[in-house]
């Protein structure tokens, strides 16, 4: 059997492969900063009471003071902290990424009608055709469909 | 003008009942600080200081006898929303952080995308003057130190003054829950 064939045959089989293994995490990134500050406090609220009375949440502190106490704090805290706090960085990561990486689709697709940053954004959220993949997956980690 | 301040204070009126129900949504948000007209010129630490400025001068000036210390806010779009605070302290209590979660979703909405805020922390009239100013300013510091750092919102995009006791909700009643209070204040884009 021809060598290409073969490749192309891998290709066919491992593209919805592919698929699956990309919409898992981005499936993951799509919650909410409101959702994950509560899912922050629903497993860590008490745990925050007893030994981060009089921390505040900002520049990493909370999760700097979660993680010195890591050994007093509640099983289900220990779980969900650092995946909470790794998300919202991930999708604050992916909202401040997002014009830079789609620029050149958004000058392309919205160039004649968005001036500023909110009406590019918002062209990009509603053009349905010609988004580049990495644009279109730069949105989707982003959270904004 | 007498219009204005009554919409102005339905506006806030309405906001605060939305708030007081703890169903305060990112779309609400949104809604109340979208649709600015024209922006304003706001120098935070010079509000500050005006506010310390008139304590000084006026100490003995009664709640009731306080004229507003920034009406150039009040024809704004803005809301009030609910953060609560450990007693004498700028720590945020951690049931608030999902209303700094839903601040921080509407602050990167595309409609808000460009939107310069103030956030100005309020306190009632229980303690001294000076002192609640100082405490409203380092409360207002950390819910700006919060979106701006955890959650990422631009640091240019957000602004943030104490008011202390100088702009009291309901005069009348100093002491009132009501009077303790965080506004967010569209004043200008990007």
């Amino acid at each position: 059997m021809p060598r290409r064939l073969t490749q192309i045959r891998y290709l066919a089989f491992s593209f919805p492969l592919l698929l699956i293994l990309f919409s898992v995490p981005a499936a993951a990134q799509t919650m909410g900063f409101a959702e994950a500050a509560d899912k922050l406090v629903a497993a860590c609220g008490d745990d925050i009471d007893a030994n981060c009375k009089g921390v505040n949440l900002g520049n990493g502190r909370m999760s700097a003071c979660l993680n010195k106490n890591r050994d007093r704090i509640s099983a289900n805290c220990q779980q969900t902290y650092a995946a909470v706090f790794a998300g919202i960085e991930r999708r604050a990561q992916a909202r401040t990424a997002v014009l830079k990486i789609c620029d050149v689709d958004a000058r392309r697709l919205c160039g004649g009608v968005a001036k500023g940053d909110g009406q590019v954004l918002e062209c990009m959220l509603t053009a349905s055709k010609g988004i580049s993949p990495k644009c279109s997956q730069a949105i989707t980690d982003a959270g904004y469909r | 003008m007498k219009i204005t301040t009554l919409l102005t204070l339905a506006m806030i009126a309405a906001a605060s009942q939305a708030s007081a129900q703890g169903k305060l949504t990112t779309d609400d948000i949104v809604d109340s600080l979208r649709g600015l007209e024209t922006a304003v010129e706001i120098n935070a630490p010079a509000l500050y200081q005006r506010a310390l400025d008139r304590i000084k001068q006026a100490p003995g000036q009664t709640p009731v006898g306080r004229p507003s210390i920034a009406e150039e806010l009040n024809k704004l779009p803005q809301l009030t929303v609910e953060i609560q605070f450990h007693l004498d302290s700028a720590v945020i209590q951690p049931q608030s952080y999902k209303a700094l979660g839903r601040i921080a979703d509407a602050l990167w909405h595309p409609y808000l995308l460009e939107y310069r805020i103030l956030v100005v922390g309020h306190t009632d009239a229980s303690g001294k003057r000076e002192y609640n100013l100082k405490l409203s300013q380092r409360r207002a510091d950390a819910i700006r130190e919060a979106l701006t750092t955890t959650f990422r919102i631009p640091g240019r995009r957000v602004v943030a003054v104490g008011l202390g006791e100088e702009q009291l909700q309901d005069a009348a009643n100093p002491r009132a829950a009501v009077n303790r209070r965080v506004q967010l204040i569209a004043i200008g884009k990007l």
